[in-house]
């Protein structure tokens, strides 16, 4: 026999597992219907509005492209090329070797005729010792820093101190830009340049992709089962989630692979933080906070069709150390924000957008791995019955399954960049699969996270690169 | 949240009633419950069905509309072939026969062909215009541009007003005024189809739609722009009668005013001259580049003179910046004089690049005699140029 008080303990905990969960599939599943609202609204817009003049107009924000760049010798020139490349007529890029002990500055030296400014930089830049900083002879309007290793905030922090642009988009080394991406994710900054703070765009996964140049040519779905599975995570992610935050002015989380801010209002508030390893989720929070205190009115915004391609994991192993860092960073995020949750003067910040982040995000896992012990040992051991056992599974895959679903519903009724059936039907597995041993895993990874986080790890960890893959042509 | 739970249980009738506490007997007891004889079970099982239902319903619409667009994308690709063949063919003629290429046209050709229409419309300039005009007539896009302009939909109006800029055709200002709402993108559209014919009545009433926003969005900027470059006239009337409340359109109207010709005659700068001691520094920065444009008028010269010293006191670093680009632009030994000595006092190293800049580019004797300190921190810097313009402060 069990003692009572022990099963009393097993079976609150069972429905608090299953409460949580209850409370954080209604808000994905609101989330998720907004954004398919969301999504027409924009597709209608995108149909029937006049366009912008696209060349000599005098009001169109400056923008830095800053690009911090740590042993990113495999992917560098081609990130560079696609910066270049992008239609938006005003812009800089800055790319910031932050240390790399690879051939990074070497590689984009020689690809870009790069000569060195005498002297120093013309005013302080925020960050560690500067060794060197270079423009190009053969291209326009691109800069290099050369630095000291301070890490990626303090390789943001100088291009962001360096750059006398109105806006900034931070670019991951590893990841490509669509040409009219830095266009499309400027459009809330245009339609609303006394009120946008920042903006993100659509990260997609580009593992079995082909590029020509520094542009996709053919997107496909890999074959590779965690990279796929990463896909449906990947467009869940963003027209499923961020896409309905956005709406509901809820959006928290700008990725620090492609998102754009005001250059002023960034330098007010600190810059990146050093203090996290997420530092692109805590730089939102810090904006959201930081207006909030000054009361003035103000958007972040997300825009569903600009695309920045990026390389994702393709082994357990990185994968691991990097959702360990991710969740570490939301912990660490949560922790110095948290006294802002349940402040009314923070407004939906304080009292939804955070509190149900760290629900969602940060104890969803914790009580789902939890509840992957616990609700089967009351199960097996009489603690509740059959019913609530079947519940708690409808809930988990049920659910799952029907969100997991959702982000497919938004690709082939929005932007269907996978074109082909095949490539849906190959999704549509991912997605079903995800349900099972995937989503699970994550949550104990998130665990592990948790405890990197308890023992006040710092390091990012490695994670292993390959160059885009080319198209046979090029 | 636990209520929330126990609700959701109730409904579904699960009982979380401990079971006995005996691990192999509570489990054949489970197993007894699941095979059928419990109402409740039934009720989950019957949930589970519906659910997998659902899901093979959910996969097949997924799966069917991803079908279905793929088989329309490639009906478009072979129709729009021959159909810009046919287009294409005609605009190369001098009189294209229009009327009987839309004949020839079924539903979906004819979709397809105001596509590339539209396409080229934004892409052809010169003599051919007047022809993608007159196949727009010709497939009806005016009319049903106007019926749309009148609808009593957002979209279809936005529609509207796209068709009309797109093909350049003008409107009477009465009639878009009484037709479209009060929505900003409406109002900057409608700017932008009035900027089709600029006179002095579609500009005036242009400025009336663009005052009636709290801010313009950069498209809005653009339309107002393209209305009033030629001649700026009304807009500086406007500025004169000094009633914009609103510093955020105020800022906008001086920058689309920066921008524009400055042949307006003897029109009064007195609404531009008294922006620049506003209270907000977007604004006295916006009405600086106004001025830069203004120094061969010496009335204007004059009167900013008079208090240019308070003004290089500015606390506003960007407004300080925008002061040394207009005496930058001024550009004559009299101005360069006064940025070189606004460099003594100035101490915000920002906006003393800017000025190292502006020297580099004038009087050599003036720049070494007072910055020669100055140019030697800058001067490396000072033709690389893309570090950007000064920044705009958020939010005012």
């Amino acid at each position: 026999m069990i003692h009572p008080w022990l099963a009393v303990l097993v079976k609150s905990s069972a429905v608090f597992v299953l409460a949580v969960y209850v409370v954080i599939n209604l808000y994905y599943l609101v989330v998720h219907v907004v954004s398919l609202i969301e999504l027409r609204h924009g597709l209608r817009e995108r149909e029937n509005n006049p366009v912008y003049e696209r060349v000599d107009s005098p009001f169109l924000p400056g923008i830095a492209i800053i690009i911090p760049a740590f042993n990113e010798a495999e992917t560098i020139v081609s990130n560079v090329r696609s910066a270049l490349d992008q239609t938006y007529p005003e812009k800089t890029v800055i790319v910031v070797n932050d240390g790399s002990t690879d051939e990074t500055l070497e590689t984009v030296r020689s690809a870009f005729s790069l000569e060195e400014i005498d002297g120093s930089p013309p005013w302080d830049l925020n960050c560690e010792p500067v060794h060197g900083i270079y423009h190009s002879e053969t291209v326009s309007d691109l800069l290099v820093i050369d630095k000291e290793n301070g890490g990626k905030s303090d390789a943001l922090n100088a291009g962001i101190w360096l750059t006398d642009q109105e806006l900034f988009c931070s670019v991951d080394a590893d990841s490509l830009i669509d040409r009219e991406g830095l266009w499309q994710t400027a459009m809330p900054f245009l339609a609303n340049p006394h009120r946008t703070a920042a903006s993100g765009g659509t990260v997609r996964v580009a593992n079995a992709c082909r590029f020509e140049g520094s542009q996709v040519t053919d997107v496909s779905v890999s074959r590779n089962p965690l990279v796929g599975l990463q896909e449906i995570e990947y467009l869940r992610a963003f027209y499923s989630g961020r896409l309905g935050l956005s709406h509901l002015n809820l959006l928290l989380v700008i990725s620090g692979t492609f998102g754009l801010f005001r250059t002023d209002i960034v330098r007010d508030v600190g810059g990146y933080s050093h203090e996290t390893v997420t530092e692109d989720v805590e730089l939102v929070v810090r904006l959201h906070r930081h207006i909030r205190e000054l009361d003035k009115p103000y958007d972040v915004s997300f825009v569903p069709e600009p695309v920045v391609w990026t390389q994702v994991p393709d082994n357990i192993a990185d994968l691991s150390r990097q959702r360990r860092r991710w969740f570490r960073g939301l912990l660490e995020t949560a922790s110095m924000h948290r006294g802002i949750i349940g402040r009314p003067e923070y407004g939906v910040i304080g009292t939804i957008a955070l509190p149900l982040y760290v629900l969602s995000e940060g104890i969803g896992p914790i009580v789902e791995t939890y509840g992957y012990i616990i609700v089967p040992l009351a199960f097996l051991a009489g603690m509740v019955d059959v019913g609530f056992f079947l519940t708690f599974l409808i809930l988990i895959i049920g659910l799952g399954l029907f969100l997991s679903l959702f982000s497919l519903v938004s690709e082939v009724w929005g932007y269907r960049r996978y074109t082909r059936p095949s490539q849906i039907a190959l999704l549509t597995v991912y997605a079903i699969l995800e349900n099972f041993g995937y989503r699970q895993w994550k949550a104990f990874v998130a665990l592990r996270g948790l405890v990197d986080y308890l023992r006040n790890r710092t390091t990012w960890g490695r994670i292993s690169r390959n160059p885009f893959q080319k198209t046979d042509s090029d | 949240m636990i209520s929330l739970v126990s609700l959701v249980l109730s409904l579904s009738g699960i009982s979380v009633t401990p079971l006995p506490l005996v691990w192999s007997s509570s489990y054949q007891v489970q197993l007894g419950r699941f095979v059928g004889t419990d109402a409740p079970l039934s009720y989950i099982l019957m949930a589970i069905t519906i659910i997998g239902v659902l899901l093979i319903i959910f996969v097949g619409i997924i799966l069917g509309k991803s079908w279905v667009e793929l088989h329309r994308h490639r009906r478009d690709r072979a129709v729009r072939r021959s159909v810009r063949e046919g287009f294409y063919e005609q605009l190369t003629e001098p009189n294209p026969a229009w009327e009987s290429l839309v004949a020839s046209l079924s539903d979906v050709e004819r979709d397809i062909l105001i596509e590339e229409l539209s396409q080229s419309t934004q892409l052809i300039k010169g003599s051919k215009t007047g022809d993608l005009k007159r196949l727009g007539e010709t497939l009806g896009l005016r009319d049903e541009a106007q019926a749309a302009v009148e609808s009593n939909s957002h979209y279809r109006r936005l529609w509207g007003l796209k068709i009309f800029i797109q093909f350049g055709w003008s409107a009477d200002p009465e009639w878009l005024s009484e037709t479209i709402s009060k929505d900003r993108d409406e109002g900057e559209a409608a700017i932008r189809v009035l900027a089709i014919s600029p006179d002095r009545v579609t500009r005036l009433a242009g400025i009336d739609l663009a005052l009636q926003y709290d801010a313009l969005s950069v498209y809005g900027m653009q339309a107002l722009h393209r209305l009033v470059r030629a001649d700026p006239a009304p807009l500086l009337e406007q500025l004169n009668r000094q009633d914009i409340t609103e510093s955020a359109i105020l800022a906008q109207l001086l920058r689309v005013l920066a921008f524009s010709d400055t042949f307006t005659g003897d029109v009064p700068m007195d609404g531009v001259l008294e922006c620049l001691d506003h209270d907000s520094p977007t604004v006295r920065r916006a009405a600086c580049s106004v001025l830069a444009e203004y120094g061969w008028r010496p009335d204007v010269r004059d009167r900013v003179d008079l208090i240019l010293s308070d003004l290089f006191d500015d606390p506003s670093r960007e407004v300080r910046i925008a002061i040394y680009e207009m005496l930058g632009q001024w550009d004559d030994a009299a101005a360069q004089a006064k940025l070189a000595k606004a460099a003594e006092s100035e101490t915000n190293s920002r906006a003393l690049f800017t000025i190292a800049a502006l020297l580099e580019k004038t009087d050599q004797s003036i720049a070494q005699n007072a910055t020669a300190s100055l140019r030697d921190e800058f001067e490396p810097w000072a033709d690389v140029g893309e570090i950007g313009p000064p920044l705009t402060k958020f939010p005012e």
